[in-house]
């Protein structure tokens, strides 16, 4: 099932990327035809789960930075140094004190936080 | 605050460093049922444990599960405590470490959740020389075992006699509801009190959903007879969830591996594994794995032998230690055809099998001595008890096979008369109430008299009578006889007769006493 729904999800990417505006509807309405002819249209949520990883390892992770204040372009160039190709998020968290956390997808977190350090040395303690 | 505690907390932290570093994390997709599935942590082990750092607002306190199954993009792991307080979105961090338990001679005397956390009230459990174990571990190999030949008593005859266990074995305890399963295993713990204490096995109680006024009353039931002193209770109650029941067995197996390790023997009581069956199931359907016969998994019979082939007895070379399981099952109507009955006794050496009818009818122990086995047998009997147990043996075979005839009993010829005497005297003489357990040499001394025919003559209902103040007779008055017999281990000639003069001596005062004819009556 999987196999099925990768295959229906390197359609739809072909789809989203080669169709042009005006074949675009056309398509998708094709695709959603498709898929209820061979009644798949259950492995919706499948099929867009992996057309989302199909566009990761395309164009890279989400990248997400929390901070408690917003971060410069330069940051951000040197986060996109270290962690590779990928789309940057900045979100805003007031309370989260100082330093940031990089989220690489659901995959990785990089801690910079003071609220990380000390329970790194917490457990060094230990 | 004290100034030295700051000096001291400075020092440690001197060389502490805290540099950044990237770690895996997984976030929880869904969460229900004691289960979460997380997407991420792309290199998480099997069996690991994972920490789901909850939202702050919720708790701080992070929630722990361990990774069950491992799929393409997703990881689903059950929680192992509640799973009210986690959240669709919660970040999920690998430990690195499989789930283990802490082992060692403070957790003697306590009462402790499958995690090790103590629930009875008396704190944390003693820092000192406390280790931890994984809970799941390879069983030991061929070449580390030998075969069992020391004997674990029960203090009671009817299985000391007739279903001997050993130091090492595993033996099934199988039967209906309320047949005396829980009494017969926790008479067991108190009776090795009775071993000397260079020998005493360390006891270790597994509780699988059971209601905690059950094992709390056990528990007290140990204290006040000075049990609970070389007794750990691990306990899972029913309010608990699946997860916590699942482990609680493997639990107590590593904390009884502790001790086998050492040299020294431990005995591990798993009341019950058709619970722990249940749980397994709960949990395989939760992460939706194909369920089998009766719903359970296909691994379910991996589930007990894993558990089960880690009790072994340890070569000399190996430390000589043993780990002698004593699995319980409850059977439904007395169907022991049924799947988990039918894998446990595959993978047991031998079950004692306790009847609804027998207890009902007053025989307690309720054994069914016809159908309840020792694969071990008398390698792990002294030999005094084996002295008595063979005749014991083939005079209730007899008596069994005439059982059918008892209510014919004035219609039959005398010597079938007389094996009918002698065969309900003897199995008067198995019945044993709770608490009441007894050392070998006393079981010895009682069972020469019933196979040597000395209660031949006396009434049906005074045999326990005639058993008990047989019993203070020897201690007062003939305490050398038990005596040999406990150093020995052995009814040499000697004792033998010695014993035989004592009861016959002991036999006529009675008969005199209580005014019984010598004719022989039913």
């Amino acid at each position: 099932m999987q196999n099925k729904a990768k295959a229906y999800a390197q359609v739809l990417r072909k789809i989203a990327h080669t169709a042009s505006k005006e074949n675009e509807k056309e398509q998708l309405k094709h695709f959603v035809m498709v898929l209820r002819k061979n009644g798949d249209t259950r492995m919706f949520e499948k099929i867009l789960k992996e057309f989302e990883r199909l566009e990761e390892q395309e164009e890279g992770k989400k990248i997400t930075v929390v901070s408690s204040e917003p971060i410069s372009e330069n940051m951000k160039s040197n986060i996109r140094h270290v962690v590779g190709k990928g789309t940057i998020e900045e979100k805003i968290e007031k309370g989260r004190g100082a330093g940031m956390s990089i989220f690489v997808g659901n995959e990785y977190v990089i801690d910079g936080t003071v609220k990380g350090k000390l329970r790194s040395i917490w457990q060094q303690l230990r | 605050m004290d100034k030295g505690f700051i000096e001291l907390l400075k020092k440690q932290l001197e060389h502490a460093e805290a540099p950044i570093h990237g770690e895996e994390m997984g976030r929880v997709t869904s969460v229900g049922d004691g289960v979460v599935q997380i997407e991420g942590l792309p290199n998480v082990m099997f069996s690991e444990m994972v920490r789901i750092e909850k939202n702050q607002a919720v708790s701080t306190e992070p929630s722990y599960a361990m990774v069950l199954n491992l799929e393409e993009y997703t990881v689903g792991a059950v929680v192992l405590g509640s799973d009210a307080a986690i959240h669709e979105g919660d970040i999920v961090k690998r430990t690195g470490k499989v789930l283990s338990v802490p082992v060692g001679e403070q957790l003697l005397g306590r009462v402790v959740n499958p995690l090790g956390q103590p629930l009875d009230g008396r704190g944390h459990l003693a820092a000192g020389n406390l280790q931890t174990l994984p809970i799941e571990r390879p069983a030991p190999p061929v070449i580390q075992r030998e075969s069992v030949h020391a004997s674990l008593a029960t203090g009671f005859k009817i299985i000391d006699a007739l279903i001997p266990i050993g130091r090492g074995q595993r033996e099934l305890i199988i039967g209906d509801r309320q047949t005396g399963k829980t009494a017969l295993v926790l008479d067991t713990i108190i009776n090795q009190l009775n071993e000397p204490e260079a020998k005493r096995p360390i006891c270790i109680y597994v509780a699988v959903g059971q209601k905690y006024s059950k094992v709390a009353q056990l528990v007290q039931e140990l204290k006040s007879r000075g049990a609970m002193e070389h007794t750990i209770v691990v306990a899972a109650g029913a309010s608990d969830p699946a997860p916590l029941w699942y482990i609680a067995p493997y639990a107590g197996c590593t904390i009884g591996e502790y001790f086998r390790d050492k040299g020294k023997d431990a005995l591990v009581i798993y009341d019950d594994l058709s619970k722990h069956a249940w749980a397994w199931r709960q949990i395989s359907l939760l992460l939706r794995r194909p369920p089998g016969r009766e719903a359970y998994p296909g691994d379910i019979f991996y589930l007990h032998s894993r558990l089960l082939e880690r009790a072994a007895k340890f070569s000399s070379q190996y430390g000589g230690g043993s780990l002698t399981a004593l699995p319980i099952v409850e059977t439904q109507a007395g169907d022991v055809s049924a799947y988990i009955p039918t894998n446990v006794i595959s993978i047991t050496d031998g079950q004692i099998y306790l009847e609804a009818d027998l207890f009902a009818k007053g025989q307690r122990p309720a054994v069914n001595i016809g159908i309840s086995v020792s694969r071990v047998g008398s390698a792990a009997q002294t030999k005094a008890m084996k002295k008595v147990a063979g005749p014991l043996k083939l005079e209730l075979a007899q008596y069994q096979e005439l059982a059918a005839f008892v209510q014919f009993a004035q219609d039959l010829d005398e010597a079938t008369r007389k094996r009918i005497t002698r065969g309900s005297r003897l199995m008067e003489l198995l019945k044993q109430p709770q608490f009441k357990v007894l050392p070998f040499e006393e079981q010895v001394a009682i069972l020469f008299a019933g196979t040597g025919g000395y209660l031949d003559q006396i009434p049906l209902e005074r045999v326990k009578e005639f058993e008990a103040k047989l019993l203070e007779q020897l201690k007062n008055q003939h305490p050398e006889i038990l005596k040999n017999i406990h150093e020995s281990r052995d009814l040499s000639e000697e004792t033998r007769g010695e014993l035989q003069k004592a009861i016959e001596a002991f036999s006529e005062d009675f008969k005199q006493s209580h005014e019984i004819e010598t004719t022989a009556q039913k």
